[in-house]
Protein backbone atom coordinates (compact mmCIF):
# COMPACT_ATOMS: atom_id res chain seq x y z
CA UNK A 1 0.00 0.00 0.00
CA UNK A 2 1.39 3.28 -0.78
CA UNK A 3 0.36 5.80 1.50
CA UNK A 4 2.06 9.35 0.64
CA UNK A 5 1.11 11.30 -2.39
CA UNK A 6 4.34 11.83 -3.83
CA UNK A 7 4.77 8.02 -3.93
CA UNK A 8 1.25 7.62 -5.96
CA UNK A 9 2.29 10.15 -8.90
CA UNK A 10 -0.76 8.72 -11.26
CA UNK A 11 -3.82 6.07 -10.38
CA UNK A 12 -2.59 2.77 -11.16
CA UNK A 13 -5.20 2.00 -13.81
CA UNK A 14 -5.92 -1.95 -14.25
CA UNK A 15 -6.63 -2.61 -17.79
CA UNK A 16 -8.22 -6.03 -18.99
CA UNK A 17 -5.79 -9.26 -18.06
CA UNK A 18 -3.87 -7.47 -15.59
CA UNK A 19 -3.24 -9.02 -12.62
CA UNK A 20 -3.84 -7.73 -9.26
CA UNK A 21 -1.94 -8.74 -6.30
CA UNK A 22 -2.65 -8.08 -3.14
CA UNK A 23 -0.64 -9.00 -0.06
CA UNK A 24 -1.57 -9.51 3.64
CA UNK A 25 1.45 -8.69 5.97
CA UNK A 26 -0.40 -10.45 8.54
CA UNK A 27 -0.62 -14.08 7.16
CA UNK A 28 2.12 -13.73 4.32
CA UNK A 29 -0.41 -14.63 1.64
CA UNK A 30 -1.31 -13.13 -1.27
CA UNK A 31 -4.74 -12.97 -3.37
CA UNK A 32 -4.42 -12.99 -6.81
CA UNK A 33 -6.94 -11.97 -9.49
CA UNK A 34 -7.11 -11.49 -13.27
CA UNK A 35 -9.13 -8.14 -14.14
CA UNK A 36 -11.55 -9.38 -16.22
CA UNK A 37 -12.81 -5.68 -17.18
CA UNK A 38 -13.85 -2.59 -15.51
CA UNK A 39 -16.88 -1.67 -14.92
CA UNK A 40 -16.09 2.43 -15.36
CA UNK A 41 -14.27 4.82 -17.13
CA UNK A 42 -14.65 7.47 -15.36
CA UNK A 43 -13.07 6.74 -11.96
CA UNK A 44 -13.18 10.23 -9.86
CA UNK A 45 -15.01 10.98 -6.87
CA UNK A 46 -15.33 14.52 -5.81
CA UNK A 47 -16.65 13.14 -3.10
CA UNK A 48 -17.47 16.32 -0.93
CA UNK A 49 -16.17 16.92 2.55
CA UNK A 50 -14.95 14.29 5.28
CA UNK A 51 -17.68 12.56 7.04
CA UNK A 52 -17.64 14.74 10.07
CA UNK A 53 -20.75 15.86 11.75
CA UNK A 54 -21.22 18.88 13.79
CA UNK A 55 -21.41 18.05 17.32
CA UNK A 56 -19.22 15.14 17.02
CA UNK A 57 -16.15 15.14 19.42
CA UNK A 58 -12.37 14.02 18.29
CA UNK A 59 -9.53 13.78 20.21
CA UNK A 60 -6.03 16.08 19.96
CA UNK A 61 -2.52 15.45 19.51
CA UNK A 62 -2.30 17.93 22.76
CA UNK A 63 -4.27 15.89 24.75
CA UNK A 64 -8.37 16.59 25.47
CA UNK A 65 -10.82 16.46 22.83
CA UNK A 66 -12.58 19.11 20.72
CA UNK A 67 -15.83 19.32 18.91
CA UNK A 68 -16.41 19.50 15.02
CA UNK A 69 -18.19 22.63 14.97
CA UNK A 70 -19.30 22.68 10.77
CA UNK A 71 -19.81 19.84 9.11
CA UNK A 72 -16.49 18.27 7.16
CA UNK A 73 -14.73 20.51 9.52
CA UNK A 74 -11.33 18.90 11.39
CA UNK A 75 -10.28 21.14 13.99
CA UNK A 76 -7.12 22.00 14.76
CA UNK A 77 -4.74 18.99 16.11
CA UNK A 78 -7.96 16.74 16.09
CA UNK A 79 -7.80 13.43 14.78
CA UNK A 80 -10.13 10.74 13.76
CA UNK A 81 -10.27 8.62 17.07
CA UNK A 82 -11.99 5.74 15.11
CA UNK A 83 -12.27 4.70 11.40
CA UNK A 84 -14.99 6.55 9.31
CA UNK A 85 -16.96 5.57 6.43
CA UNK A 86 -18.16 7.66 3.53
CA UNK A 87 -21.95 7.58 3.18
CA UNK A 88 -23.52 7.77 -0.37
CA UNK A 89 -27.19 6.72 -1.18
CA UNK A 90 -27.70 4.57 -3.52
CA UNK A 91 -25.02 2.32 -2.69
CA UNK A 92 -25.50 -1.47 -1.38
CA UNK A 93 -24.61 0.11 1.84
CA UNK A 94 -26.17 3.80 2.47
CA UNK A 95 -23.32 4.24 5.56
CA UNK A 96 -20.70 2.68 3.76
CA UNK A 97 -19.95 3.77 -0.59
CA UNK A 98 -17.10 0.66 -0.68
CA UNK A 99 -19.14 -2.07 0.88
CA UNK A 100 -20.85 -5.07 -0.62
CA UNK A 101 -21.40 -8.27 0.66
CA UNK A 102 -19.93 -11.54 -0.89
CA UNK A 103 -22.78 -11.37 -3.58
CA UNK A 104 -20.46 -8.82 -5.49
CA UNK A 105 -17.17 -11.58 -5.10
CA UNK A 106 -17.00 -10.78 -8.75
CA UNK A 107 -15.80 -7.42 -8.78
CA UNK A 108 -13.28 -5.34 -6.17
CA UNK A 109 -13.13 -1.82 -6.18
CA UNK A 110 -9.57 -0.24 -5.95
CA UNK A 111 -9.27 2.98 -5.23
CA UNK A 112 -6.97 5.96 -4.81
CA UNK A 113 -8.02 8.35 -1.61
CA UNK A 114 -6.73 11.67 -1.83
CA UNK A 115 -7.82 14.49 1.22
CA UNK A 116 -7.93 18.13 0.69
CA UNK A 117 -5.47 19.50 1.92
CA UNK A 118 -3.25 16.79 0.82
CA UNK A 119 -1.25 17.22 4.34
CA UNK A 120 -3.58 15.94 6.39
CA UNK A 121 -2.75 12.61 8.37
CA UNK A 122 -4.30 9.89 6.83
CA UNK A 123 -4.22 6.30 7.73
CA UNK A 124 -7.04 2.73 7.29
CA UNK A 125 -8.23 0.48 9.45
CA UNK A 126 -8.53 -2.66 7.70
CA UNK A 127 -11.23 -4.05 9.07
CA UNK A 128 -12.82 -1.38 10.62
CA UNK A 129 -12.33 -0.70 14.08
CA UNK A 130 -8.32 -2.68 13.92
CA UNK A 131 -5.50 -0.29 14.35
CA UNK A 132 -2.84 -2.42 11.54
CA UNK A 133 0.54 -0.10 12.19
CA UNK A 134 3.05 -1.85 14.00
CA UNK A 135 6.78 -1.23 14.11
CA UNK A 136 8.98 -3.85 15.40
CA UNK A 137 6.58 -6.53 15.51
CA UNK A 138 4.22 -5.00 18.28
CA UNK A 139 6.68 -2.95 20.12
CA UNK A 140 5.18 0.28 19.03
CA UNK A 141 1.54 0.84 17.78
CA UNK A 142 1.73 3.71 15.34
CA UNK A 143 -0.48 5.64 13.02
CA UNK A 144 -2.23 8.69 12.67
CA UNK A 145 -2.43 9.73 16.07
CA UNK A 146 1.39 9.05 16.51
CA UNK A 147 4.63 10.31 15.28
CA UNK A 148 4.81 8.36 12.49
CA UNK A 149 3.07 5.42 10.35
CA UNK A 150 0.69 7.49 8.28
CA UNK A 151 0.27 8.24 5.13
CA UNK A 152 -0.50 12.17 4.06
CA UNK A 153 -2.51 12.98 1.31
CA UNK A 154 -3.43 9.75 -0.34
CA UNK A 155 -3.73 6.22 0.21
CA UNK A 156 -3.93 3.36 -2.78
CA UNK A 157 -6.28 0.50 -1.18
CA UNK A 158 -8.38 -2.69 -2.25
CA UNK A 159 -12.06 -2.87 -1.25
CA UNK A 160 -12.75 -6.30 -0.99
CA UNK A 161 -16.69 -7.41 -0.06
CA UNK A 162 -17.41 -8.25 3.39
CA UNK A 163 -14.97 -6.29 4.70
CA UNK A 164 -15.55 -2.66 5.82
CA UNK A 165 -12.55 -0.28 6.04
CA UNK A 166 -12.48 2.41 8.33
CA UNK A 167 -11.13 6.06 7.24
CA UNK A 168 -8.57 7.66 9.62
CA UNK A 169 -7.90 11.87 9.35
CA UNK A 170 -5.22 14.07 11.58
CA UNK A 171 -4.91 17.41 11.46
CA UNK A 172 -1.63 17.95 13.21
CA UNK A 173 -1.68 22.15 12.28
CA UNK A 174 -3.71 24.95 14.05
CA UNK A 175 -5.65 25.66 11.26
CA UNK A 176 -9.93 24.81 11.25
CA UNK A 177 -9.75 23.25 8.30
CA UNK A 178 -12.44 22.71 6.07
CA UNK A 179 -11.90 19.18 4.29
CA UNK A 180 -12.60 17.43 1.09
CA UNK A 181 -11.95 13.94 -0.10
CA UNK A 182 -11.92 12.98 -3.54
CA UNK A 183 -11.22 9.32 -5.33
CA UNK A 184 -9.87 7.71 -7.94
CA UNK A 185 -10.93 4.24 -8.08
CA UNK A 186 -12.07 0.83 -10.55
CA UNK A 187 -14.01 -1.30 -10.59
CA UNK A 188 -12.52 -4.17 -11.36
CA UNK A 189 -14.53 -7.26 -12.71
CA UNK A 190 -12.55 -10.70 -11.55
CA UNK A 191 -11.70 -13.75 -11.50
CA UNK A 192 -8.78 -15.60 -9.55
CA UNK A 193 -6.32 -17.56 -12.31
CA UNK A 194 -7.28 -21.03 -12.68
CA UNK A 195 -3.63 -22.05 -13.24
CA UNK A 196 -1.07 -22.73 -10.17
CA UNK A 197 2.02 -22.38 -12.20
CA UNK A 198 0.33 -18.99 -13.45
CA UNK A 199 0.07 -18.08 -9.64
CA UNK A 200 3.68 -18.89 -8.83
CA UNK A 201 5.06 -16.64 -11.83
CA UNK A 202 2.79 -13.84 -10.73
CA UNK A 203 3.87 -14.01 -6.98
CA UNK A 204 7.80 -14.60 -7.77
CA UNK A 205 7.39 -11.39 -10.48
CA UNK A 206 8.12 -13.55 -13.50
CA UNK A 207 4.42 -12.12 -14.74
CA UNK A 208 3.77 -8.82 -14.39
CA UNK A 209 1.36 -7.47 -11.88
CA UNK A 210 -0.36 -4.73 -10.15
CA UNK A 211 1.41 -5.27 -6.24
CA UNK A 212 -0.78 -3.51 -3.13
CA UNK A 213 0.21 -4.43 0.19
CA UNK A 214 -2.54 -4.64 2.69
CA UNK A 215 -2.49 -3.03 6.07
CA UNK A 216 -3.14 -5.78 7.73
CA UNK A 217 -0.19 -6.01 10.37
CA UNK A 218 -2.42 -7.87 12.23
CA UNK A 219 -4.21 -11.03 11.66
CA UNK A 220 -7.72 -10.65 12.64
CA UNK A 221 -10.61 -13.61 12.10
CA UNK A 222 -13.10 -11.45 10.45
CA UNK A 223 -10.41 -10.97 7.44
CA UNK A 224 -10.02 -14.49 6.73
CA UNK A 225 -13.66 -15.27 7.45
CA UNK A 226 -14.98 -13.10 4.51
CA UNK A 227 -12.39 -13.92 2.23
CA UNK A 228 -13.11 -17.77 2.43
CA UNK A 229 -16.60 -16.85 2.34
CA UNK A 230 -15.68 -14.30 -0.80
CA UNK A 231 -13.42 -16.35 -2.74
CA UNK A 232 -13.32 -19.69 -0.91
CA UNK A 233 -9.42 -18.75 0.19
CA UNK A 234 -7.98 -16.71 2.30
CA UNK A 235 -4.65 -16.34 0.04
CA UNK A 236 -1.41 -17.86 -1.47
CA UNK A 237 0.93 -18.75 0.89
CA UNK A 238 3.77 -16.29 -0.16
CA UNK A 239 6.13 -18.28 1.85
CA UNK A 240 6.41 -21.48 -0.06
CA UNK A 241 8.16 -19.88 -3.57
CA UNK A 242 11.27 -20.62 -2.84
CA UNK A 243 10.01 -23.97 -3.49
CA UNK A 244 8.65 -24.18 -6.89
CA UNK A 245 7.12 -27.62 -6.80
CA UNK A 246 5.65 -27.55 -3.27
CA UNK A 247 4.34 -24.09 -3.93
CA UNK A 248 2.69 -25.14 -7.16
CA UNK A 249 0.97 -28.47 -5.42
CA UNK A 250 -0.13 -25.83 -2.65
CA UNK A 251 -1.62 -23.74 -4.93
CA UNK A 252 -2.85 -26.33 -7.13
CA UNK A 253 -5.19 -27.78 -4.22
CA UNK A 254 -6.20 -24.11 -3.11
CA UNK A 255 -7.82 -23.52 -6.98
CA UNK A 256 -9.54 -26.94 -6.42
CA UNK A 257 -12.01 -24.80 -3.59
CA UNK A 258 -11.94 -21.16 -5.51
CA UNK A 259 -15.72 -19.68 -5.53
CA UNK A 260 -14.56 -17.64 -8.28
CA UNK B 1 -3.03 13.30 -9.35
CA UNK B 2 -0.51 16.24 -8.31
CA UNK B 3 2.77 16.33 -6.98
CA UNK B 4 2.99 19.69 -6.47
CA UNK B 5 1.88 21.45 -2.58
CA UNK B 6 -1.16 22.61 -2.01
CA UNK B 7 -1.37 26.52 -2.74
CA UNK B 8 -3.25 28.58 -0.32
CA UNK B 9 -3.67 32.59 -0.39
CA UNK B 10 -4.17 33.68 3.29
CA UNK B 11 -5.76 37.32 3.62
CA UNK B 12 -5.06 39.69 6.89
CA UNK B 13 -5.85 42.82 6.93
CA UNK B 14 -4.85 45.23 9.89
CA UNK B 15 -7.67 46.80 12.16
CA UNK B 16 -7.44 50.15 11.30
CA UNK B 17 -7.38 51.15 15.16
CA UNK B 18 -3.50 49.88 16.44
CA UNK B 19 -0.32 51.00 15.30
CA UNK B 20 1.34 47.84 15.44
CA UNK B 21 -0.54 43.80 15.86
CA UNK B 22 -0.75 40.15 14.36
CA UNK B 23 -3.04 39.70 11.50
CA UNK B 24 -5.81 37.24 11.35
CA UNK B 25 -5.29 35.32 8.39
CA UNK B 26 -8.13 33.71 6.46
CA UNK B 27 -8.28 31.49 3.63
CA UNK B 28 -10.94 29.47 1.73
CA UNK B 29 -9.99 26.14 3.42
CA UNK B 30 -10.13 27.87 6.93
CA UNK B 31 -13.53 27.44 8.83
CA UNK B 32 -12.38 30.22 10.79
CA UNK B 33 -9.31 32.89 11.34
CA UNK B 34 -6.14 32.26 12.93
CA UNK B 35 -3.00 34.30 14.01
CA UNK B 36 -0.35 32.02 13.35
CA UNK B 37 0.06 29.34 10.78
CA UNK B 38 1.57 26.26 12.08
CA UNK B 39 3.36 23.71 10.16
CA UNK B 40 2.74 20.46 9.60
CA UNK B 41 5.41 18.28 10.71
CA UNK B 42 8.00 16.75 8.32
CA UNK B 43 6.67 19.15 6.23
CA UNK B 44 7.51 22.78 4.59
CA UNK B 45 5.96 26.24 4.19
CA UNK B 46 6.77 28.65 1.13
CA UNK B 47 5.96 31.28 0.55
CA UNK B 48 5.56 32.39 -2.63
CA UNK B 49 4.22 35.69 -2.97
CA UNK B 50 2.36 38.61 -1.88
CA UNK B 51 -0.16 41.45 -2.82
CA UNK B 52 -0.46 44.56 -0.55
CA UNK B 53 -3.18 47.29 -0.25
CA UNK B 54 -5.10 50.18 1.32
CA UNK B 55 -3.32 52.31 3.90
CA UNK B 56 0.72 52.74 4.62
CA UNK B 57 1.74 50.15 6.15
CA UNK B 58 5.05 47.95 7.10
CA UNK B 59 4.55 43.63 7.05
CA UNK B 60 6.57 41.58 9.07
CA UNK B 61 6.32 37.77 8.52
CA UNK B 62 7.50 36.27 11.62
CA UNK B 63 8.94 33.05 12.12
CA UNK B 64 8.43 31.28 15.77
CA UNK B 65 10.72 28.00 16.34
CA UNK B 66 8.51 26.76 19.15
CA UNK B 67 5.07 27.61 20.49
CA UNK B 68 6.62 30.19 23.40
CA UNK B 69 9.45 31.08 21.30
CA UNK B 70 9.82 34.64 20.64
CA UNK B 71 8.88 36.28 16.65
CA UNK B 72 11.33 36.56 14.97
CA UNK B 73 11.11 38.46 11.78
CA UNK B 74 11.82 36.44 8.44
CA UNK B 75 10.90 39.28 5.74
CA UNK B 76 9.85 43.30 5.90
CA UNK B 77 7.76 44.93 3.34
CA UNK B 78 6.60 48.63 3.46
CA UNK B 79 4.15 49.75 0.78
CA UNK B 80 3.18 53.19 0.60
CA UNK B 81 0.16 53.87 -1.48
CA UNK B 82 1.72 57.66 -2.45
CA UNK B 83 3.68 55.70 -4.74
CA UNK B 84 1.48 52.74 -6.06
CA UNK B 85 -2.17 51.44 -5.78
CA UNK B 86 -0.97 48.09 -4.68
CA UNK B 87 1.72 45.92 -3.95
CA UNK B 88 2.57 43.06 -5.82
CA UNK B 89 5.46 40.84 -5.15
CA UNK B 90 5.86 37.60 -6.97
CA UNK B 91 8.99 35.17 -6.12
CA UNK B 92 11.21 33.08 -8.25
CA UNK B 93 12.59 31.39 -5.02
CA UNK B 94 10.34 31.40 -2.38
CA UNK B 95 10.76 31.49 1.65
CA UNK B 96 11.00 28.22 2.71
CA UNK B 97 10.21 27.57 6.64
CA UNK B 98 10.71 23.61 7.62
CA UNK B 99 8.35 22.40 10.08
CA UNK B 100 10.95 20.01 11.66
CA UNK B 101 9.20 19.72 15.26
CA UNK B 102 6.01 20.40 14.35
CA UNK B 103 5.25 23.73 16.20
CA UNK B 104 6.88 26.25 13.70
CA UNK B 105 5.06 28.80 13.15
CA UNK B 106 4.36 31.81 11.15
CA UNK B 107 2.41 35.16 11.50
CA UNK B 108 1.97 37.97 9.70
CA UNK B 109 2.87 41.20 12.01
CA UNK B 110 2.25 45.19 10.80
CA UNK B 111 2.99 48.63 12.17
CA UNK B 112 1.55 51.63 10.62
CA UNK B 113 2.48 55.57 11.87
CA UNK B 114 -0.85 56.16 11.29
CA UNK B 115 -3.58 53.40 12.19
CA UNK B 116 -5.86 52.72 9.28
CA UNK B 117 -6.56 49.81 7.10
CA UNK B 118 -4.43 47.99 5.16
CA UNK B 119 -4.87 44.30 3.22
CA UNK B 120 -2.27 41.56 2.59
CA UNK B 121 -2.49 38.32 0.68
CA UNK B 122 0.27 35.95 1.09
CA UNK B 123 0.55 33.17 -1.05
CA UNK B 124 1.82 29.75 0.65
CA UNK B 125 2.30 26.24 -0.35
CA UNK B 126 2.36 23.18 2.39
CA UNK B 127 4.53 20.16 1.15
CA UNK B 128 3.90 17.39 2.62
CA UNK B 129 7.25 15.03 3.42
CA UNK B 130 8.21 12.60 0.88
Amino acid sequence: MSTNKKQITDFPVLRDNDYLVTFIPATKTSLVFRVITRANNYTKINYGPLPLAIGETLPTYDGGSVAVTETGTIPPRAYTGTGKSFPYTGTWDANDMFYTNEEYRDRIVHIVGETIPDWLRLGLEYPKGVKQYRYQRDNVITGIDKDFGFGQGAIETVQFPNIRQGWLFGNDTNLPIRTGMTFQYEELIVETPKDPLTIYEILTGQRKAHHIDLPISVQDPSIQIALKKNYGYYGFDTTLIKQKDLAVANYAAQIRGLII
Amino acid sequence: MSNSGELITFRGATDGLALTGTMTLTADLLQSGVASIRIPKGGTLKIWGYRISGAKVKVDVNFKKLIASPDVAIETMSFDPALDSSMHIEKRKPIIIRGIGGRESISIGWAQSIAALSYVNVDIEFSTPA
